[in-house]
């Protein structure tokens, strides 16, 4: 765990699902409090990418690490890198059978073992923190799509972990409820926050990006800061994929 | 030979119905048993042994029940293994309950979405406690209706034990057509006695699924 190690460093990480190879090679740093963009075509391997980090799927060749230490190893050493990254997904996943509140408490009781007034009165601060705490007794189909994820992200939040991965965290929503989101996830970036973001949302990539990187065919294309990856694209391929998102 | 008067055949019936209660029961809670063990031991025991937990189910489900009670009755004494018509007919009941709930629940914990796994392993979870806090009370609500639903089944299964002589109503159905030869009437009396059984299993069951249905 040096001092100045990258929060999260690739080292050509290699994955393959049976022949297909989904990431080829990918090499990245990402600092402690950077936030990073991941954008690239259906099938480039933005998801597998991160979820690698917290080994999701696990990668068979090169190495990821976390404040300078490998993210591999047996079933506990997983367990306590995924303590310390949080994860937010496209589909919100979360327990249907839990309100919003039991939805942050559970990990904390279980993973964080925390006391009960101690867990809750954190899952409180947290859903206050993503503008829902008064739902928090509700169930989740009784939330709307964007009132969820806000919830999954104060859930992830709950766990204090050193950095949040996002996987097309706006992807699943009705257009009027981005917007909410987005809106919690650009003062997440403002209070420093590590981010790892997959999205197509280039007006917060734009916003509060530190970097962006255009990934295809399993390997990063193109790193650059969002400023300079708007206005001059290195690759045609990352020319063509914008003119697709922006059209 | 012949004294039995309608009264005598309802008494006579009535007087074997909690028989068939019992071995529903002991079917019933038995096969619910052992199918809990198996359903863990495949979820937990890794591929080997759900392949094996796939194999004896899928061995019990291609045998007709009747073989299985024959098998119970007939088979076991010829491994010094006593058996009355009770134990070989709760044998063979308690194996083919274990068989298909063990199926019904093995897919109800795998039709949890993978999501839900994801996310609970994401924040640290250990694998039994995502399974208990997270995947099982959303599997129990995907498996009460089928449960609730096959243990009609149970009800009527086991009629088939009057085949190895237990007295149950079926089999003093039998005993009594062979004394009276009123078949219509006994017959009717012991379908309508499964009917009376069965009738508010199925509501119950039809109501179950609409109030766990919880996911709209
Ligand atoms: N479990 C899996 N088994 C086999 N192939 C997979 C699996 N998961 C992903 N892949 C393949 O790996 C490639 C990369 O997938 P990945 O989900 O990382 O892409 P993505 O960039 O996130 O795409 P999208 O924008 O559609 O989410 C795809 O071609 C996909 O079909
Ligand atoms: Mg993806």
């Amino acid at each position: 765990m040096s001092h100045n190690a990258p929060a999260i460093e690739f080292r050509k990480v290699c994955k393959w699902f049976g022949d297909f190879q989904a990431l080829a090679g990918v090499d990245l740093k990402i600092g402690k409090g950077e936030r990073v963009v991941i954008c690239g075509p259906s099938g480039s391997g933005k998801s597998t990418m991160v979820r690698c980090i917290n080994q999701l799927e696990q990668h068979q060749k090169g190495d990821i690490l976390l404040n300078g230490a490998t993210v591999t190893g047996n079933s506990a050493h997983v367990r306590s890198i995924r303590r310390r990254v949080g994860m937010v997904f496209q589909q919100f996943n979360l327990y249907p059978h839990m309100t919003a509140l039991q939805n942050c408490v559970i990990a904390q009781r279980l993973v964080a073992r925390r006391q009960r007034h101690e867990a809750e009165d954190i899952a409180r601060a947290y859903l206050e923190r993503v503008k829902i705490a008064d739902k928090a007794d509700r169930y989740p189909h009784q939330l709307s799509g964007g009132q969820q994820q806000r919830v999954a992200i104060a859930r992830a939040l709950c766990m204090q972990s050193e950095a949040i991965l996002f996987d097309e965290p706006t992807s699943a929503l009705d257009p009027e409820m981005i917007r909410e989101v987005l809106d919690v996830m650009v003062g997440l970036a403002q209070d420093g926050l590590t981010m790892v973001c997959v999205t197509h949302e280039m007006g917060f990539a734009r916003q509060v990006a530190d970097a962006v990187v255009f990934m295809d065919h399993g390997r990063i294309v193109e790193v650059a800061a969002p400023a300079e990856f708007f206005k001059e694209q290195k690759t045609q391929r990352a020319r063509d994929f914008l003119a697709q998102i922006l059209h | 030979m012949n004294q039995f008067t309608t009264f005598g055949i309802v008494e006579t019936i009535l007087s074997k119905l909690p028989w068939t209660l019992l071995l529903s029961l002991i079917a019933f809670v038995g096969g619910a048993f052992v199918a809990g063990l198996l359903t863990m031991f495949a979820i937990l025991g890794g591929k080997i042994a759900n392949v094996g937990v796939s194999v004896v189910i899928s061995t019990v489900q291609s045998t007709p029940l009747l073989m299985l009670m024959f098998l119970c009755f007939f088979g076991l004494p010829l491994f010094q293994i006593e058996v009355s018509p009770l134990l070989a007919a709760s044998a063979a009941l308690v194996a083919f309950t274990a068989a298909y709930l063990t199926e019904a629940w093995r897919s109800a914990l795998k039709a949890v979405h993978a999501g839900q796994w994801e996310a609970a392993l994401s924040s640290g979870m250990r694998h039994d406690h995502v399974l208990l806090a997270i995947i099982l009370p959303q599997a129990v609500r995907i498996a009460i209706p089928p449960t609730v639903g096959f243990l009609v089944q149970v009800v009527k299964a086991t009629s088939l034990a009057s085949i190895v002589g237990f007295m149950e109503i079926t089999r003093v159905g039998t005993v009594l057509n062979n004394i009276t030869f009123r078949p219509f009437l006994i017959f009717a009396i012991i379908g309508a006695l499964y009917m009376a059984l069965n009738l508010p299993i199925s509501l119950a069951a039809r109501h179950l699924e609409r109030r766990f249905n919880f996911n709209r």
